[in-house]
């Protein structure tokens, strides 16, 4: 597993994604970017923002409700990893802190990854394998490819 | 403190599954599970709320969802057993409320908070009790 980096500030990663944005503008229209990200993106960014629908309570275990801000940094990071090849549709949730969470699982269900997109940290993940143990691993990013990374290794 | 042996079976109650809330997965065996989105705990939380089938019948469980103003339609209750609990690094104690007598409570080890992967662990040794297990409890094994 790669080291990652930790922050408070998540301004960092969503103004790097400006940038990117904007020196790919063709021009004419249509920005390249919406050409590049994975057939699953617009169903699961629209899936994402459903999240918003979700009442305080519920879980019926006094689980919040999800913050527009997650919802948006999420947009910001699927779309970041929908470009990313070899990366599926994740499966969508929250936390009962109000977060939104991503998920994959593969090689016959054996791995799986969560990422918890919490606005003022960035992305916090959680993977396990359970073939590979040793390679069990938490942390915080604020960088998709650290996403990536996990799930195409 | 009542003890919980490793074959007793615990419940938790699991929001209806949506594209935008995937609260359940399916087995290769074609049975449902829950996902760690059912079995989460808020960050910095100390337990996570279950309940015993020894007290507690899944209907009994699914009932008590009216007292929060919820509709129970799609709602679903996942199983597993203590032994689950232990074998993945928690604790389970029975922690009886007034409103549910078979209240129990899973913690880390020693009490301290729960790790997120551990949650994904027991998450995936869930099963989802059936339509026919949900209205007769005696046939959940």
């Amino acid at each position: 597993m790669s080291p990652t980096c930790v922050t408070d500030d998540v301004s960092a990663f969503s103004h790097s994604n400006l940038l990117e944005t904007s020196a790919m503008d063709t021009g004419e229209g249509l920005p390249v970017w919406w050409q590049k990200s994975a057939d699953w993106f617009r169903e699961c960014e629209n899936n994402i923002y459903k999240l918003q629908e979700l009442e305080p309570n519920w879980n019926s275990y006094g689980a919040k409700p999800v913050s527009f801000k997650s919802i948006q940094l999420t947009g910001e990071i699927i779309y970041e990893l929908s470009k990313m090849s070899g990366i599926s549709c994740p499966r969508i949730g929250a936390s009962p802190t109000g977060n939104v969470v991503l998920s994959w699982e593969w090689n016959d269900f054996t791995r799986e990854l969560e990422i918890e997109i919490d606005p003022a940290i960035g992305i916090r993940y959680s993977y396990f394998d359970e073939r590979s143990p040793e390679k069990d691993c938490e942390g915080e990013t604020i960088d998709p490819m650290d996403i990536k990374l996990i799930l195409t290794n | 403190m009542d003890s919980i042996n490793d074959e007793q079976i615990v419940l938790r109650r699991v929001p209806p599954s949506k594209p935008q809330l995937a609260t359940c997965t399916e087995l290769k065996s074609g049975e449902l599970r829950a996902t760690s989105i059912a079995m989460a705990t808020e960050r910095g939380e100390e337990y996570l709320s279950c309940s015993l089938l020894s007290h507690t019948t899944p209907k009994q469980l699914l009932d008590q969802l009216q007292k929060f103003g919820v509709d129970s339609n799609g709602w679903m209750v996942c199983i597993f057993r203590a032994k689950d609990v232990r074998e993945t690094g928690y604790e389970i104690f029975h922690d009886p409320t007034p409103s549910d007598p078979g209240h129990c409570s899973i913690s880390g080890q020693g009490g301290t908070v729960i790790p997120n992967k551990k949650l994904q662990k027991l998450a995936k040794r869930t099963r989802i009790l059936t339509e026919d297990e949900l209205e007769d409890s005696s046939q959940i094994s």
